[in-house]
């Protein structure tokens, strides 16, 4: 365990100046949805996926970027713990963006779907950094929600309106799916540490 | 005795290069030079010391532990240094070792601080302003700082003036002397291995071209240098 808090309090000195940039950005969208529900809605959606990209890009691409990977690699760490610490990292961060501002919201509820909705968001940015060395890995994610989940949405309503519906029905219980996306996010990682463990030692 | 570093057969093979059978021992305190020309599989070997890579037959046993499937207690007790050393280059030297040293229960902060004393790197300074020399130095004391009993090496000299290269033989020299540290080091200066190496491991092409300590070779071979002896025995191998 102290060689995985030593790398995640690394982290926190390496990037608390971008991560009290975006906590504070979260203060502020907050304090505007007294302001402006609607506007400051879309705000957080756009930071939290700021948050999620952000997040994944400092803790994990960076060290593949700057190969300092393979130190850490050279270490006595198990690959496998290696990745997790990185995931727990990525997961402190964003869940002190989220919920420091976010206590202000006055609405639990709400306050725990963003929660879920942002460490999902940085499991699924993280994924592919851990599992490709390719340097567009963390823009997957984004790009299938622009390239394939948007027009499938149109293409769905258009040509399967039963499926669409059964989409739409999905989204009118957002705890159930905040739920779901917690609950998935630990075993994303976990198979994704084993999966890196695996190839590390070829 | 009981050898640090021991293989049998150990071999591995890439898409158009292969890697042994390869049969070695090292003692403690005794210092193993691994020579041979880019792409000779000095770097494998290492890989594979280190546990990085999974042989494809034949075993490693470092501290009679195979290296890919205790890689966590063979690390606990030896360092490794690689051929081009990374380091976070916003911290200073002293956080940096501060880092490293959390790794590990034995790390032992009075020798870090006497080492960077020694070597006059300045530890309150971000690494990226210290020189080649001084991080290739604050890089080997990051790999020893918890006494380990095996020092694994790749090319740690290259590209260092003479005078840098002189301090770190030395240090190197004296911690397989009185610290009893078994070292394997690849180099492709064999003036280094010249001066360090007690035993000698030649590879060309993935293959053993001698394997023998150095006094052996100098005798074997009776010329001085190890550059020479290599040149001369892949000479002869070519012939036979």
């Amino acid at each position: 365990m102290r060689s995985e808090l030593n790398i995640i309090r690394r982290d926190w000195s390496e990037f608390n100046r971008p991560v009290l940039m975006l906590t504070v950005a979260m203060f502020v969208t907050v304090f505007l949805t007294r302001l402006s529900p609607d506007f400051s809605r879309g705000l957080l959606a756009g930071l939290m996926i700021s948050a999620g990209y952000g997040y994944a890009q400092f803790c994990f691409f960076t060290e593949r970027q700057r190969r300092t990977l393979d130190l850490l690699l050279s270490l006595p760490i198990r690959p496998q713990n290696l990745v997790l610490s990185k995931y727990a990292s990525a997961y402190s961060m964003t869940l002190f963006t989220v919920n420091v501002p976010g206590v202000f919201l006055g609405n639990a509820r709400e306050l725990f779907l963003i929660n879920a909705a942002a460490i999902f968001m940085a499991t699924l940015c993280m994924t592919p950094t851990v599992l490709s060395e390719k340097p567009w890995a963390t823009q997957v994610p984004i790009w299938i929600f622009v390239l394939v989940v948007f027009p499938a949405k149109t293409l769905l309503a258009q040509h399967f309106p039963a499926a669409y519906a059964m989409l739409a029905a999905a989204g009118s219980y957002p705890m159930l799916l905040a739920t779901s996306a917690l609950v998935l996010s630990p075993m994303v990682a976990v198979v994704a540490a084993l999966a890196f463990a695996r190839r590390s030692c070829s | 005795m009981n050898m640090t570093i021991q293989t049998r057969n150990l071999s591995k093979g890439f898409d158009d290069f292969q890697l042994g059978p390869l049969n070695i021992k090292v003692a403690p305190g005794e210092i193993l030079g691994v020579m041979g020309p880019n792409g000779a599989g000095k770097t494998t070997l290492l890989r594979l010391l280190w546990g990085f890579l999974r042989p494809d037959s034949g075993e490693a046993t470092i501290f009679g532990l195979q290296p890919h499937l205790d890689q966590l207690k063979i690390r606990l007790r030896a360092g490794y240094l690689p051929e081009n050393p990374r380091f976070y280059d916003a911290m200073s030297a002293m956080s940096f070792l501060q880092f490293i040293g959390n790794f590990y229960e034995t790390w032992d902060r009075d020798r870090t601080d006497r080492l960077l004393a020694e070597f006059e790197i300045q530890s309150d300074q971000p690494i990226r302003n210290l020189s080649k020399g001084n991080r290739a130095k604050l890089a080997i004391i990051a790999a020893t700082g918890h006494w380990p009993g095996l020092l694994i090496l790749d090319e740690p000299t290259s590209g260092l003036d003479p005078l840098i290269r002189v301090d770190i033989l030395g240090f190197l020299r004296r911690l397989a002397k009185h610290d009893k540290t078994s070292i394997v080091l690849s180099s492709h200066i064999s003036d280094d291995l010249d001066r360090l190496a007690d035993t000698v491991l030649m590879l060309n092409a993935g293959q053993p071209v001698e394997y023998a300590p150095a006094a052996v070779l100098h005798t074997k071979y009776n010329l001085d240098r190890l550059e020479a002896i290599f040149l001369d025995a892949l000479g002869t191998q070519h012939h036979s």
